[in-house]
Protein backbone atom coordinates (compact mmCIF):
# COMPACT_ATOMS: atom_id res chain seq x y z
CA UNK A 1 0.00 0.00 0.00
CA UNK A 2 2.56 2.65 0.87
CA UNK A 3 5.38 1.04 -1.47
CA UNK A 4 2.95 1.93 -4.29
CA UNK A 5 2.80 5.29 -3.35
CA UNK A 6 6.78 5.12 -2.06
CA UNK A 7 7.91 4.22 -6.38
CA UNK A 8 5.84 7.18 -7.54
CA UNK A 9 8.26 9.25 -4.94
CA UNK A 10 11.48 7.41 -6.15
CA UNK A 11 10.50 7.68 -9.64
CA UNK A 12 10.17 11.39 -9.51
CA UNK A 13 13.46 11.40 -7.90
CA UNK A 14 15.22 9.79 -10.65
CA UNK A 15 13.15 12.05 -13.26
CA UNK A 16 14.52 15.21 -11.84
CA UNK A 17 18.06 14.06 -11.72
CA UNK A 18 17.74 13.76 -15.84
CA UNK A 19 17.36 18.28 -15.60
CA UNK A 20 20.31 19.14 -14.22
CA UNK A 21 21.96 21.81 -15.98
CA UNK A 22 18.14 23.82 -15.03
CA UNK A 23 18.82 22.87 -11.30
CA UNK A 24 22.03 24.11 -11.22
CA UNK A 25 21.43 27.64 -12.83
CA UNK A 26 18.25 28.05 -10.53
CA UNK A 27 20.69 26.91 -7.63
CA UNK A 28 23.34 29.83 -8.95
CA UNK A 29 20.45 32.48 -8.76
CA UNK A 30 19.40 31.30 -5.20
CA UNK A 31 22.35 31.61 -3.91
CA UNK A 32 23.15 35.47 -5.71
CA UNK A 33 19.92 36.64 -4.14
CA UNK A 34 20.56 34.82 -0.36
CA UNK A 35 23.83 37.05 -0.61
CA UNK A 36 22.08 40.17 -1.31
CA UNK A 37 19.99 39.36 1.36
CA UNK A 38 22.67 38.55 3.59
CA UNK A 39 24.62 41.98 3.11
CA UNK A 40 21.15 44.09 3.13
CA UNK A 41 20.83 43.23 6.79
CA UNK A 42 24.27 42.97 7.36
CA UNK A 43 24.07 46.77 6.62
CA UNK A 44 20.82 47.07 8.58
CA UNK A 45 22.67 46.07 11.65
CA UNK A 46 25.00 48.51 11.68
CA UNK A 47 25.75 50.04 15.24
CA UNK A 48 22.67 47.62 16.78
CA UNK A 49 23.30 44.96 18.76
CA UNK A 50 19.51 43.79 18.43
CA UNK A 51 16.19 44.31 16.98
CA UNK A 52 12.51 42.94 18.00
CA UNK A 53 14.94 39.71 19.66
CA UNK A 54 17.08 39.57 17.21
CA UNK A 55 20.85 39.83 17.11
CA UNK A 56 22.93 40.00 13.89
CA UNK A 57 23.86 36.04 13.99
CA UNK A 58 20.11 35.75 15.02
CA UNK A 59 18.57 37.46 12.24
CA UNK A 60 21.21 36.24 9.48
CA UNK A 61 20.32 32.25 10.92
CA UNK A 62 16.42 33.12 10.37
CA UNK A 63 17.67 34.76 6.85
CA UNK A 64 19.19 32.03 5.11
CA UNK A 65 17.20 29.13 6.97
CA UNK A 66 13.76 30.91 5.79
CA UNK A 67 15.54 31.64 2.24
CA UNK A 68 16.35 27.84 2.09
CA UNK A 69 12.70 26.87 2.90
CA UNK A 70 11.54 29.28 0.36
CA UNK A 71 12.58 27.10 -2.45
CA UNK A 72 9.97 24.75 -1.84
CA UNK A 73 7.67 27.44 -2.69
CA UNK A 74 8.79 28.18 -5.86
CA UNK A 75 9.56 24.86 -6.92
CA UNK A 76 6.83 22.67 -5.99
CA UNK A 77 4.62 23.90 -9.18
CA UNK A 78 1.61 21.40 -7.91
CA UNK A 79 -0.87 23.63 -8.93
CA UNK A 80 0.45 24.45 -12.58
CA UNK A 81 1.07 20.60 -12.74
CA UNK A 82 -2.32 19.58 -12.13
CA UNK A 83 -3.92 22.33 -14.71
CA UNK A 84 -1.62 20.75 -17.17
CA UNK A 85 -3.15 17.45 -16.79
CA UNK A 86 -6.86 18.45 -16.70
CA UNK A 87 -6.19 20.43 -19.71
CA UNK A 88 -4.38 17.76 -21.69
CA UNK A 89 -7.06 15.31 -19.97
CA UNK A 90 -3.99 13.18 -18.44
CA UNK A 91 -6.57 13.23 -15.51
CA UNK A 92 -8.35 10.85 -17.07
CA UNK A 93 -5.64 7.99 -17.06
CA UNK A 94 -5.36 8.65 -13.65
CA UNK A 95 -8.82 8.36 -12.97
CA UNK A 96 -8.39 5.06 -14.29
CA UNK A 97 -5.77 3.48 -11.99
CA UNK A 98 -6.40 2.39 -8.50
CA UNK A 99 -4.86 4.73 -6.80
CA UNK A 100 -5.34 7.68 -4.92
CA UNK A 101 -4.74 10.76 -6.73
CA UNK A 102 -3.68 13.12 -4.29
CA UNK A 103 -1.48 10.41 -2.66
CA UNK A 104 -0.30 9.96 -5.82
CA UNK A 105 0.52 13.84 -6.07
CA UNK A 106 1.83 14.33 -2.44
CA UNK A 107 4.16 10.96 -2.96
CA UNK A 108 5.42 12.43 -6.84
CA UNK A 109 5.89 15.76 -5.30
CA UNK A 110 7.63 14.20 -2.60
CA UNK A 111 10.36 12.66 -4.83
CA UNK A 112 11.31 16.33 -6.84
CA UNK A 113 11.58 17.87 -3.26
CA UNK A 114 13.25 15.55 -2.04
CA UNK A 115 15.90 16.00 -5.07
CA UNK A 116 15.50 19.74 -4.37
CA UNK A 117 16.13 19.40 -0.39
CA UNK A 118 19.37 17.19 -1.48
CA UNK A 119 21.23 18.93 -4.34
CA UNK A 120 20.01 22.52 -3.82
CA UNK A 121 18.83 23.64 -0.28
CA UNK A 122 21.35 21.28 1.47
CA UNK A 123 24.14 22.89 -0.26
CA UNK A 124 23.13 26.37 -0.49
CA UNK A 125 22.29 26.44 3.12
CA UNK A 126 25.89 24.52 4.27
CA UNK A 127 27.64 27.10 1.93
CA UNK A 128 26.09 29.91 4.10
CA UNK A 129 26.67 28.39 7.37
CA UNK A 130 30.27 27.86 6.66
CA UNK A 131 30.84 31.32 5.11
CA UNK A 132 28.90 33.64 8.11
CA UNK A 133 29.10 31.18 10.80
CA UNK A 134 25.67 30.86 11.44
CA UNK A 135 23.93 29.01 14.49
CA UNK A 136 22.80 25.41 14.64
CA UNK A 137 19.45 24.51 16.58
CA UNK A 138 20.31 24.76 20.38
CA UNK A 139 19.56 21.01 20.91
CA UNK A 140 19.44 17.72 18.86
CA UNK A 141 15.51 17.68 20.05
CA UNK A 142 15.09 21.31 18.39
CA UNK A 143 16.54 19.77 15.30
CA UNK A 144 14.52 16.81 15.13
CA UNK A 145 11.20 19.30 16.01
CA UNK A 146 12.64 21.38 13.33
CA UNK A 147 12.63 19.04 10.98
CA UNK A 148 9.21 17.70 11.79
CA UNK A 149 7.64 21.02 11.21
CA UNK A 150 9.54 21.53 7.84
CA UNK A 151 7.51 18.57 6.88
CA UNK A 152 4.37 19.58 7.88
CA UNK A 153 5.06 22.97 6.42
CA UNK A 154 5.88 21.19 3.14
CA UNK A 155 2.40 19.27 3.63
CA UNK A 156 0.54 22.75 4.27
CA UNK A 157 2.28 24.22 1.29
CA UNK A 158 1.65 21.28 -1.10
CA UNK A 159 -2.30 21.08 0.21
CA UNK A 160 -2.72 24.75 -1.04
CA UNK A 161 -0.91 24.57 -4.07
CA UNK A 162 -3.64 20.97 -4.76
CA UNK A 163 -6.55 23.04 -3.90
CA UNK A 164 -5.20 25.82 -6.29
CA UNK A 165 -4.73 23.10 -9.06
CA UNK A 166 -8.58 21.58 -8.37
CA UNK A 167 -9.80 25.04 -9.73
CA UNK A 168 -8.13 24.03 -12.89
CA UNK A 169 -11.74 21.54 -12.92
CA UNK A 170 -14.07 25.01 -13.68
CA UNK A 171 -11.64 27.55 -14.47
CA UNK A 172 -10.35 27.90 -17.86
CA UNK A 173 -6.91 28.70 -16.37
CA UNK A 174 -5.57 29.01 -12.92
CA UNK A 175 -2.61 31.29 -13.49
CA UNK A 176 -3.67 34.51 -11.77
CA UNK A 177 -5.26 32.59 -8.54
CA UNK A 178 -1.64 30.70 -8.73
CA UNK A 179 0.12 34.02 -8.58
CA UNK A 180 -2.40 35.99 -6.27
CA UNK A 181 -1.82 33.03 -3.58
CA UNK A 182 1.64 31.78 -3.69
CA UNK A 183 3.62 34.77 -5.40
CA UNK A 184 1.57 36.99 -3.95
CA UNK A 185 0.07 35.74 -0.04
CA UNK A 186 2.27 33.00 0.44
CA UNK A 187 5.45 35.14 0.14
CA UNK A 188 3.88 38.04 2.40
CA UNK A 189 3.03 36.24 4.88
CA UNK A 190 4.83 32.96 4.89
CA UNK A 191 7.86 35.36 7.12
CA UNK A 192 10.65 34.28 3.86
CA UNK A 193 11.21 38.26 3.69
CA UNK A 194 11.09 39.15 7.27
CA UNK A 195 10.61 37.34 11.06
CA UNK A 196 6.82 38.20 11.67
CA UNK A 197 7.60 40.04 14.88
CA UNK A 198 9.07 42.90 12.08
CA UNK A 199 5.76 42.85 10.65
CA UNK A 200 2.87 46.16 11.87
CA UNK A 201 0.35 44.49 14.02
CA UNK A 202 -2.40 45.20 11.48
CA UNK A 203 -0.36 42.66 9.27
CA UNK A 204 0.77 40.20 11.66
CA UNK A 205 -2.98 39.78 12.62
CA UNK A 206 -3.92 39.31 9.60
CA UNK A 207 -0.79 36.63 9.16
CA UNK A 208 -1.86 34.35 12.52
CA UNK A 209 -5.54 33.77 11.11
CA UNK A 210 -3.66 32.62 7.42
CA UNK A 211 -2.39 29.11 6.69
CA UNK A 212 1.07 30.78 5.29
CA UNK A 213 3.39 31.44 8.30
CA UNK A 214 3.20 27.60 9.05
CA UNK A 215 5.18 26.98 6.00
CA UNK A 216 8.07 29.20 6.44
CA UNK A 217 8.21 30.93 9.48
CA UNK A 218 7.26 28.02 12.28
CA UNK A 219 10.01 26.01 11.45
CA UNK A 220 12.51 28.79 11.38
CA UNK A 221 11.58 30.36 14.54
CA UNK A 222 12.24 26.78 16.18
CA UNK A 223 15.44 26.58 14.56
CA UNK A 224 16.31 30.07 15.85
CA UNK A 225 15.43 29.32 19.12
CA UNK A 226 12.39 31.77 19.36
CA UNK A 227 10.25 29.32 19.67
CA UNK A 228 10.69 26.81 22.82
CA UNK A 229 8.41 25.39 25.37
CA UNK A 230 4.80 26.06 24.83
CA UNK A 231 5.47 28.41 21.90
CA UNK A 232 6.95 25.73 20.46
CA UNK A 233 4.23 23.03 21.21
CA UNK A 234 1.49 25.15 19.69
CA UNK A 235 3.29 25.85 16.77
CA UNK A 236 3.31 22.54 15.87
CA UNK A 237 -0.55 22.23 17.13
CA UNK A 238 -1.25 24.33 14.66
CA UNK A 239 0.86 23.16 11.78
CA UNK A 240 -0.85 19.87 12.45
CA UNK A 241 -4.50 21.62 12.04
CA UNK A 242 -3.58 23.32 9.15
CA UNK A 243 -2.60 20.00 7.80
CA UNK A 244 -5.93 18.65 8.58
CA UNK A 245 -8.18 21.24 7.20
CA UNK A 246 -6.22 21.43 4.04
CA UNK A 247 -5.76 17.48 3.11
CA UNK A 248 -10.01 17.56 3.94
CA UNK A 249 -10.52 20.33 1.96
CA UNK A 250 -7.92 19.47 -0.91
CA UNK A 251 -9.84 15.59 -0.67
CA UNK A 252 -13.64 17.45 -1.05
CA UNK A 253 -12.24 19.51 -3.71
CA UNK A 254 -10.68 16.50 -5.83
CA UNK A 255 -13.90 14.21 -5.22
CA UNK A 256 -16.43 17.36 -6.53
CA UNK A 257 -14.06 17.55 -9.23
CA UNK A 258 -13.88 13.73 -10.64
CA UNK A 259 -17.91 13.97 -9.88
CA UNK A 260 -18.14 16.98 -12.37
CA UNK A 261 -16.08 15.18 -14.73
CA UNK A 262 -17.32 12.03 -14.84
CA UNK A 263 -20.71 13.59 -15.49
CA UNK A 264 -19.81 16.09 -18.23
CA UNK A 265 -17.20 14.46 -19.76
CA UNK A 266 -13.53 15.45 -20.13
CA UNK B 1 -23.42 -15.17 -18.42
CA UNK B 2 -22.05 -12.45 -20.30
CA UNK B 3 -19.13 -10.50 -19.05
CA UNK B 4 -20.94 -7.07 -20.26
CA UNK B 5 -24.47 -6.30 -19.86
CA UNK B 6 -25.74 -3.26 -21.42
CA UNK B 7 -29.35 -2.49 -20.92
CA UNK B 8 -31.16 1.34 -22.13
CA UNK B 9 -27.76 2.85 -21.60
CA UNK B 10 -27.99 7.22 -22.49
CA UNK B 11 -25.64 9.51 -21.91
CA UNK B 12 -26.93 13.03 -22.60
CA UNK B 13 -24.59 15.88 -22.69
CA UNK B 14 -25.80 19.50 -21.75
CA UNK B 15 -24.15 21.37 -23.86
CA UNK B 16 -24.32 25.28 -22.45
CA UNK B 17 -25.04 27.91 -25.62
CA UNK B 18 -22.17 30.63 -24.77
CA UNK B 19 -22.64 34.51 -26.41
CA UNK B 20 -19.96 36.00 -27.42
CA UNK B 21 -19.12 39.46 -26.47
CA UNK B 22 -19.12 41.11 -22.82
CA UNK B 23 -22.40 41.57 -22.73
CA UNK B 24 -23.17 38.04 -24.12
CA UNK B 25 -20.47 36.21 -21.76
CA UNK B 26 -22.27 38.25 -19.25
CA UNK B 27 -25.94 37.36 -20.30
CA UNK B 28 -25.33 33.45 -20.83
CA UNK B 29 -23.63 33.08 -16.87
CA UNK B 30 -27.36 33.82 -15.75
CA UNK B 31 -29.31 32.26 -18.43
CA UNK B 32 -28.29 28.73 -18.58
CA UNK B 33 -29.69 27.90 -22.39
CA UNK B 34 -28.70 24.68 -23.16
CA UNK B 35 -29.05 22.03 -25.91
CA UNK B 36 -29.40 18.58 -25.29
CA UNK B 37 -27.27 16.15 -27.22
CA UNK B 38 -27.71 12.36 -27.01
CA UNK B 39 -24.13 11.46 -27.28
CA UNK B 40 -25.71 7.37 -26.75
CA UNK B 41 -29.26 6.91 -27.04
CA UNK B 42 -31.16 3.47 -25.41
CA UNK B 43 -28.04 1.12 -25.99
CA UNK B 44 -28.54 -2.43 -25.92
CA UNK B 45 -25.66 -5.01 -26.07
CA UNK B 46 -24.32 -8.35 -24.38
CA UNK B 47 -20.19 -9.20 -24.51
CA UNK B 48 -19.67 -12.76 -23.96
CA UNK B 49 -16.34 -13.84 -22.07
CA UNK B 50 -13.51 -14.06 -24.70
CA UNK B 51 -15.56 -12.70 -27.49
CA UNK B 52 -13.93 -9.97 -29.98
CA UNK B 53 -16.36 -7.22 -30.71
CA UNK B 54 -15.74 -4.24 -33.22
CA UNK B 55 -17.73 -0.77 -32.20
CA UNK B 56 -17.80 1.17 -35.32
CA UNK B 57 -19.59 4.27 -36.36
CA UNK B 58 -19.24 7.53 -38.22
CA UNK B 59 -17.03 10.55 -36.65
CA UNK B 60 -18.89 11.72 -33.36
CA UNK B 61 -21.66 8.63 -33.56
CA UNK B 62 -21.18 7.56 -29.75
CA UNK B 63 -18.27 4.94 -29.93
CA UNK B 64 -15.86 6.67 -27.41
CA UNK B 65 -18.94 8.12 -25.41
CA UNK B 66 -19.72 4.45 -24.79
CA UNK B 67 -16.02 3.44 -24.21
CA UNK B 68 -15.70 5.76 -21.12
CA UNK B 69 -18.79 4.78 -19.26
CA UNK B 70 -17.95 0.80 -19.88
CA UNK B 71 -14.78 2.07 -18.36
CA UNK B 72 -16.65 3.74 -15.19
CA UNK B 73 -15.42 7.33 -16.37
CA UNK B 74 -17.90 8.41 -17.24
CA UNK B 75 -21.70 8.29 -15.62
CA UNK B 76 -24.59 7.57 -17.33
CA UNK B 77 -27.41 9.55 -17.69
CA UNK B 78 -29.95 6.49 -17.49
CA UNK B 79 -29.69 2.70 -18.10
CA UNK B 80 -27.57 0.00 -16.24
CA UNK B 81 -23.94 -1.41 -17.68
CA UNK B 82 -23.00 -4.28 -15.56
CA UNK B 83 -19.77 -5.66 -16.03
CA UNK B 84 -18.16 -8.32 -14.21
CA UNK B 85 -21.08 -8.14 -11.47
CA UNK B 86 -19.92 -3.97 -11.01
CA UNK B 87 -21.03 -1.22 -11.87
CA UNK B 88 -17.99 0.36 -13.67
CA UNK B 89 -19.12 4.37 -12.08
CA UNK B 90 -20.35 2.70 -8.86
CA UNK B 91 -16.73 0.26 -8.12
CA UNK B 92 -14.64 2.37 -10.25
CA UNK B 93 -11.24 1.10 -8.24
CA UNK B 94 -12.48 -2.70 -8.40
CA UNK B 95 -13.06 -2.29 -11.99
CA UNK B 96 -10.19 -0.86 -12.93
CA UNK B 97 -8.28 -3.99 -11.37
CA UNK B 98 -9.86 -6.24 -13.65
CA UNK B 99 -9.51 -4.00 -17.26
CA UNK B 100 -7.11 -2.97 -19.64
CA UNK B 101 -7.95 0.44 -21.26
CA UNK B 102 -5.92 1.95 -24.35
CA UNK B 103 -6.99 5.47 -25.89
CA UNK B 104 -4.92 5.23 -29.21
CA UNK B 105 -4.93 9.21 -28.92
CA UNK B 106 -3.60 9.51 -25.77
CA UNK B 107 -0.22 7.55 -23.52
CA UNK B 108 -1.18 5.71 -20.37
CA UNK B 109 2.71 5.61 -19.73
CA UNK B 110 4.81 8.29 -18.05
CA UNK B 111 5.55 10.59 -20.88
CA UNK B 112 9.59 11.20 -19.89
CA UNK B 113 9.63 8.57 -18.00
CA UNK B 114 11.96 5.40 -19.58
CA UNK B 115 9.30 2.70 -20.66
CA UNK B 116 10.40 0.11 -18.19
CA UNK B 117 10.27 2.52 -15.51
CA UNK B 118 6.30 3.15 -16.58
CA UNK B 119 5.75 -0.86 -15.97
CA UNK B 120 7.13 -0.72 -13.13
CA UNK B 121 5.14 1.97 -11.45
CA UNK B 122 2.02 -0.49 -13.26
CA UNK B 123 3.43 -2.75 -11.08
CA UNK B 124 2.89 -1.42 -7.97
CA UNK B 125 -0.30 0.19 -8.75
CA UNK B 126 -1.73 -2.41 -9.51
CA UNK B 127 0.50 -4.57 -6.98
CA UNK B 128 1.26 -7.10 -9.73
CA UNK B 129 3.08 -9.99 -7.64
CA UNK B 130 6.99 -9.78 -8.96
CA UNK B 131 6.82 -13.41 -10.88
CA UNK B 132 3.47 -12.66 -12.78
CA UNK B 133 5.13 -9.24 -13.91
CA UNK B 134 8.44 -10.96 -14.92
CA UNK B 135 6.18 -13.47 -16.80
CA UNK B 136 4.26 -10.69 -18.75
CA UNK B 137 6.87 -8.35 -19.36
CA UNK B 138 8.74 -11.46 -20.59
CA UNK B 139 5.62 -12.31 -22.74
CA UNK B 140 4.91 -9.41 -24.47
CA UNK B 141 8.64 -8.05 -25.16
CA UNK B 142 8.64 -11.24 -27.04
CA UNK B 143 5.81 -10.98 -28.74
CA UNK B 144 6.06 -7.32 -29.26
CA UNK B 145 9.42 -6.84 -29.94
CA UNK B 146 10.06 -4.12 -27.60
CA UNK B 147 13.60 -4.80 -26.14
CA UNK B 148 14.97 -2.44 -28.26
CA UNK B 149 13.67 0.65 -26.49
CA UNK B 150 12.50 -0.33 -23.05
CA UNK B 151 15.00 2.39 -21.80
CA UNK B 152 13.57 4.92 -23.94
CA UNK B 153 11.70 8.23 -22.67
CA UNK B 154 7.91 7.61 -23.88
CA UNK B 155 7.98 11.17 -25.30
CA UNK B 156 10.76 9.82 -27.83
CA UNK B 157 9.19 6.39 -29.24
CA UNK B 158 7.31 6.65 -32.17
CA UNK B 159 3.40 6.15 -32.29
CA UNK B 160 3.65 2.52 -33.65
CA UNK B 161 6.44 1.93 -30.60
CA UNK B 162 3.68 3.34 -28.21
CA UNK B 163 1.17 1.75 -29.22
CA UNK B 164 2.69 -1.49 -28.62
CA UNK B 165 4.17 -0.01 -25.02
CA UNK B 166 0.52 0.97 -23.95
CA UNK B 167 -0.88 -2.28 -25.17
CA UNK B 168 1.39 -4.11 -22.80
CA UNK B 169 0.74 -1.24 -20.11
CA UNK B 170 -2.74 -1.97 -20.43
CA UNK B 171 -2.14 -5.87 -20.10
CA UNK B 172 0.62 -5.90 -17.29
CA UNK B 173 -2.14 -7.05 -15.15
CA UNK B 174 -4.00 -10.13 -16.14
CA UNK B 175 -6.66 -8.38 -17.13
CA UNK B 176 -10.17 -9.65 -18.22
CA UNK B 177 -11.74 -7.43 -20.36
CA UNK B 178 -9.29 -4.86 -22.80
CA UNK B 179 -11.31 -1.60 -24.20
CA UNK B 180 -9.69 -0.44 -27.09
CA UNK B 181 -10.90 3.30 -28.64
CA UNK B 182 -8.89 3.29 -32.08
CA UNK B 183 -5.90 2.05 -31.35
CA UNK B 184 -4.88 1.60 -34.89
CA UNK B 185 -4.86 5.60 -35.51
CA UNK B 186 -1.71 7.05 -36.92
CA UNK B 187 -0.08 3.85 -37.53
CA UNK B 188 1.26 2.34 -40.88
CA UNK B 189 0.42 -0.59 -42.46
CA UNK B 190 3.21 -3.08 -41.18
CA UNK B 191 2.15 -1.23 -37.42
CA UNK B 192 -1.54 -1.82 -37.87
CA UNK B 193 -0.88 -5.32 -38.98
CA UNK B 194 1.07 -6.32 -35.52
CA UNK B 195 -1.32 -4.74 -33.72
CA UNK B 196 -4.23 -7.32 -35.34
CA UNK B 197 -2.37 -10.08 -34.95
CA UNK B 198 -1.44 -9.16 -31.01
CA UNK B 199 -5.03 -8.45 -30.16
CA UNK B 200 -5.85 -12.38 -31.93
CA UNK B 201 -3.36 -13.91 -30.06
CA UNK B 202 -4.03 -12.40 -26.76
CA UNK B 203 -7.89 -13.28 -27.33
CA UNK B 204 -6.83 -16.58 -28.40
CA UNK B 205 -4.03 -17.69 -25.64
CA UNK B 206 -5.41 -15.59 -22.85
CA UNK B 207 -9.09 -15.62 -23.15
CA UNK B 208 -9.36 -11.81 -22.55
CA UNK B 209 -12.61 -10.17 -24.37
CA UNK B 210 -11.61 -7.61 -26.45
CA UNK B 211 -14.06 -4.83 -27.53
CA UNK B 212 -12.45 -2.20 -29.91
CA UNK B 213 -13.19 0.98 -31.87
CA UNK B 214 -11.90 2.07 -35.22
CA UNK B 215 -12.11 3.54 -38.24
CA UNK B 216 -10.07 1.11 -40.25
CA UNK B 217 -12.37 -1.48 -40.97
CA UNK B 218 -9.75 -3.75 -42.44
CA UNK B 219 -9.08 -4.48 -38.00
CA UNK B 220 -12.66 -5.13 -37.73
CA UNK B 221 -12.72 -7.56 -40.95
CA UNK B 222 -9.46 -8.95 -39.78
CA UNK B 223 -9.57 -9.21 -35.90
CA UNK B 224 -12.75 -9.40 -34.84
CA UNK B 225 -15.54 -12.26 -34.76
CA UNK B 226 -18.89 -9.68 -34.36
CA UNK B 227 -19.20 -5.97 -35.63
CA UNK B 228 -21.56 -3.47 -33.66
CA UNK B 229 -22.55 0.00 -35.34
CA UNK B 230 -23.49 2.94 -33.81
CA UNK B 231 -25.25 5.66 -35.58
CA UNK B 232 -25.85 8.79 -34.01
CA UNK B 233 -25.95 6.90 -30.43
CA UNK B 234 -27.92 4.31 -32.03
CA UNK B 235 -27.23 0.81 -32.47
CA UNK B 236 -28.16 -0.12 -35.96
CA UNK B 237 -26.45 -3.16 -36.33
CA UNK B 238 -25.20 -6.38 -34.06
CA UNK B 239 -24.30 -9.42 -35.37
CA UNK B 240 -21.61 -11.27 -37.24
CA UNK B 241 -19.74 -9.90 -39.91
CA UNK B 242 -20.39 -12.65 -42.42
CA UNK B 243 -24.26 -11.96 -42.14
CA UNK B 244 -23.61 -8.26 -42.89
CA UNK B 245 -22.13 -9.11 -46.05
CA UNK B 246 -24.66 -11.70 -46.89
CA UNK B 247 -27.43 -9.60 -46.34
CA UNK B 248 -25.64 -6.15 -47.93
CA UNK B 249 -23.20 -8.08 -50.21
CA UNK B 250 -25.95 -9.59 -52.53
CA UNK B 251 -25.85 -5.66 -53.83
CA UNK B 252 -23.69 -5.51 -56.44
CA UNK B 253 -21.61 -2.20 -57.48
CA UNK B 254 -21.22 -1.20 -61.12
CA UNK B 255 -18.40 1.52 -61.36
CA UNK B 256 -19.00 3.33 -64.58
CA UNK B 257 -17.24 6.58 -66.79
CA UNK B 258 -19.33 8.19 -68.29
CA UNK B 259 -18.49 10.32 -71.63
CA UNK B 260 -19.98 13.40 -70.19
CA UNK B 261 -21.70 14.28 -66.82
CA UNK B 262 -25.52 13.45 -67.64
CA UNK B 263 -27.47 15.12 -65.24
CA UNK B 264 -30.06 12.76 -65.48
CA UNK B 265 -29.74 9.12 -65.04
CA UNK B 266 -32.32 6.96 -64.98
CA UNK B 267 -32.20 3.01 -64.76
CA UNK B 268 -34.03 -0.18 -64.11
CA UNK B 269 -33.44 -2.04 -60.57
CA UNK B 270 -30.28 0.06 -60.37
CA UNK B 271 -29.40 2.77 -57.63
CA UNK B 272 -27.59 5.47 -58.07
CA UNK B 273 -25.50 5.48 -54.78
CA UNK B 274 -22.29 8.35 -55.69
CA UNK B 275 -21.27 10.13 -58.16
CA UNK B 276 -17.79 12.41 -58.90
CA UNK B 277 -17.97 14.27 -62.50
CA UNK B 278 -18.63 11.79 -65.21
CA UNK B 279 -18.18 8.77 -62.67
CA UNK B 280 -21.15 7.14 -61.01
CA UNK B 281 -21.29 4.01 -58.88
CA UNK B 282 -24.80 2.21 -59.23
CA UNK B 283 -25.34 -0.83 -57.09
CA UNK B 284 -28.17 -3.71 -58.18
CA UNK B 285 -29.30 -6.84 -56.29
CA UNK B 286 -27.37 -9.43 -57.98
CA UNK B 287 -30.44 -12.01 -57.23
CA UNK B 288 -33.10 -9.58 -59.65
CA UNK B 289 -30.43 -8.08 -61.86
CA UNK B 290 -27.65 -9.12 -64.18
CA UNK B 291 -24.80 -7.48 -64.80
CA UNK B 292 -25.18 -7.59 -68.09
CA UNK B 293 -28.85 -6.04 -68.08
CA UNK B 294 -27.66 -2.91 -66.68
CA UNK B 295 -24.75 -2.81 -68.83
CA UNK B 296 -26.96 -2.92 -71.96
CA UNK B 297 -29.56 -0.24 -70.48
CA UNK B 298 -26.60 1.73 -69.88
CA UNK B 299 -25.20 1.65 -73.12
CA UNK B 300 -28.36 2.18 -75.05
CA UNK B 301 -29.11 5.36 -73.15
CA UNK B 302 -25.16 6.74 -72.44
CA UNK B 303 -21.99 6.95 -73.31
CA UNK B 304 -19.63 5.26 -71.82
CA UNK B 305 -16.02 5.20 -71.57
CA UNK B 306 -14.87 2.69 -69.24
CA UNK B 307 -16.58 0.50 -66.24
CA UNK B 308 -15.51 -2.03 -63.74
CA UNK B 309 -17.86 -4.43 -61.49
CA UNK B 310 -16.81 -4.66 -57.85
CA UNK B 311 -18.88 -7.22 -54.87
CA UNK B 312 -19.12 -4.59 -52.25
CA UNK B 313 -16.10 -4.87 -49.13
CA UNK B 314 -17.25 -4.45 -46.02
CA UNK B 315 -15.67 -0.90 -45.96
CA UNK B 316 -18.57 -0.59 -48.85
CA UNK B 317 -21.33 -2.01 -46.57
CA UNK B 318 -20.31 0.02 -44.13
CA UNK B 319 -20.39 3.56 -45.99
CA UNK B 320 -23.32 2.86 -47.42
CA UNK B 321 -24.86 2.66 -44.03
CA UNK B 322 -22.99 5.42 -42.38
CA UNK B 323 -24.56 7.33 -45.47
CA UNK B 324 -27.93 6.00 -46.55
CA UNK B 325 -28.62 4.07 -42.39
CA UNK B 326 -29.99 0.12 -42.25
CA UNK B 327 -32.45 -0.83 -44.49
N1 LIG C 1 -17.95 16.11 -22.73
C1 LIG C 1 -18.79 16.33 -23.74
N2 LIG C 1 -19.61 17.39 -23.72
C2 LIG C 1 -20.47 17.62 -24.72
N3 LIG C 1 -20.61 16.84 -25.80
C3 LIG C 1 -19.82 15.75 -25.88
C4 LIG C 1 -18.87 15.43 -24.86
N4 LIG C 1 -18.23 14.29 -25.23
C5 LIG C 1 -18.77 13.92 -26.40
N5 LIG C 1 -19.73 14.79 -26.81
C6 LIG C 1 -20.55 14.68 -28.03
O1 LIG C 1 -21.13 13.41 -28.06
C7 LIG C 1 -21.14 12.88 -29.38
C8 LIG C 1 -20.44 11.53 -29.41
O2 LIG C 1 -19.07 11.71 -29.17
P1 LIG C 1 -18.04 10.50 -29.13
O3 LIG C 1 -16.72 11.06 -28.72
O4 LIG C 1 -18.60 9.40 -28.33
O5 LIG C 1 -17.99 10.06 -30.66
P2 LIG C 1 -17.09 8.93 -31.35
O6 LIG C 1 -18.01 7.93 -31.95
O7 LIG C 1 -16.05 8.44 -30.45
O8 LIG C 1 -16.45 9.78 -32.54
P3 LIG C 1 -14.98 9.71 -33.19
O9 LIG C 1 -15.02 8.63 -34.19
O10 LIG C 1 -14.87 11.05 -33.85
O11 LIG C 1 -14.00 9.49 -32.10
C9 LIG C 1 -20.50 13.94 -30.24
O12 LIG C 1 -21.52 14.68 -30.83
C10 LIG C 1 -19.71 14.78 -29.28
O13 LIG C 1 -19.60 16.09 -29.73
MG1 LIG D 1 -13.94 8.60 -30.35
Amino acid sequence: MIKKYLTFTVKAFQRTLTYRFELWMELLINVLFMLVYVYLWKALYTGRTSVEGYDLNGILTYIVVSQTLLTFTFTLRIARIIEEKVRTGEVVTDLMKPIDFQLMTLATAAGTSSHTALFNMLPKFLLFYGAFGLSLPPSLLTLSLFIMSVVLGYVILFSIEFIIGIFAFWLVEIRGLYAFVIWGLAMLFSGYFLPLEFYPTFLAKVAAVLPFRAIIYFPTAIYTGQFIGEHLVTALLIQLAWVGALVGIGRLGYRAAFRKLVIQGG
Amino acid sequence: MPIITVEHLSKHFKVYKRRTGFWGNLSSTFSREHDIIKAVDNVNFTLERGELVGYIGANGAGKSTTIKMLTGILVPTSGHIDVMGLMPYRHRKENTRRIGVVFGQRTQLWWDLPVIDSFELLKHIYEIPQNLYKQNLEFFSELLQLQPFLSTPVRRLSLGQRMRCDLTAALLHNPEILYLDEPTIGLDVVAKEQVRQFLRQVNAERQVTVILTTHDLNDVEKVCQRLIIIDSGKIIYNGAIDALKKRYGKTRLLIVDLAQAYSDIQLEGVDLTRRDGNRIWLAFDRDTTSASEVIAQLTARYEIQDLTISEPEIEEIVRRIYELGMH
